[in-house]
């Protein structure tokens, strides 16, 4: 999939592999497809990695944060991975990075 | 200014080059005056940057896969005035706020029509969003950082803040039900100064 985001689970930690540009259609698509990829399992942590990504708006701000409430809810943390400099600048910008947490330099032994 | 010349001559130069290696290309069924009517067309595309405008204007319904069709476009655009790669970052997340805007506020559930207008005059870019939605009743809330009036559709109601950001000039001028009209102004370093 050229544009299309991929899910996977390790253990309890969900990584959802952003697509190429996260806009208002994109972010529409991965909201359901990361409820698809929870299911009915037991999630403890959801990483957004960005490592594809080079385009991201307000929209993908608001796809992040519903995730994040989702996840709050059940006592859950949300994380961004391998963010480029200008998709690191629309997170700061939105000041997301107050209730999200860089996955980078985390040890994912610890998700498992 | 006469750096912008020389640059501009030099573009003749490179435009005449090109033109020469294309009609080698061809090698057959050559019209024996394409050289002149080659001229011709550059004298006057010349002749329309100095007066200082190029415009395109496109019309797209509000679905929201167009949100990409709407960037690249204006990107494309753009980059006749020579801007870096941040310039033309700022430029795709502006168009792509405003457009997004028109699709699901001004249109919400419809399919209408989105017009983009981009506009280059001198170093400036100067991009209209306009749709003929149900517009905006309260502009100045509107625009607020973090306002929005669809909560429950996860929005983060920084739309009109990055539009501000990232644009020189935003303006907005909307009335309920006839539509809402977003204009920015971005200046870019241009080859062909004022």
């Amino acid at each position: 999939m050229e544009n299309g985001a991929n899910y996977k689970v390790r253990g309890t930690v969900l990584y959802a592999l952003m697509p190429k540009e996260v806009d208002h259609h994109s972010s529409q698509e991965m909201k359901l497809g990361i409820a698809e990829a929870r299911g009915r399992r037991k999630v403890t942590r959801l990483v957004f990695d960005f490592s594809k990504t080079d385009f991201m708006d307000s929209s993908g701000i608001g796809m992040i944060l519903g995730r994040y409430k989702e996840m709050a809810a059940v006592g859950g943390e949300v994380f961004v991975k391998d963010a480029s400099p200008r998709v690191k600048k629309i997170l700061e910008m939105s000041g997301i990075y107050r209730i999200i947490q860089s996955w980078d330099g985390q040890n994912e032994e610890r998700g498992r | 200014m006469r750096k912008g010349e020389d640059k501009m001559k030099n573009a003749v130069e490179t435009e005449k080059t090109e033109a020469v290696k294309t009609e080698r290309d061809w090698k057959e069924d050559e019209e024996p005056d394409m050289d002149r009517k080659l001229e011709g067309n550059m004298n006057t595309d010349l002749k329309n940057k100095e007066r200082g405008g190029e415009t395109v204007h496109l019309e797209f319904e509000s679905y929201s896969h167009n949100e990409q069709f709407a960037r690249v476009v204006s990107a494309v655009f753009a980059a006749r005035l020579d801007p870096t790669v941040e310039e033309i970052e700022d430029i795709k997340t502006a168009v792509s706020e405003a457009v997004t805007n028109a699709i699901i506020h001004g249109y919400e559930k419809e399919i209408g029509m989105v017009h983009l207008d981009l506009t280059i005059a001198g170093k400036s870019l100067t991009i209209v969003v306009r749709d003929e939605g149900i517009g905006i009743a309260n502009v100045k809330q509107a625009m607020e950082p973090l306002y929005t009036s669809k909560p429950s559709k996860e929005r983060s109601g920084m739309g009109f803040s990055f539009m501000e950001a990232f644009m020189d000039e935003v303006t907005v001028e909307s009335e309920p039900g006839k539509g809402t009209e977003v204009r920015m102004v971005k200046r870019i370093g241009s080859i062909f100064p004022l």
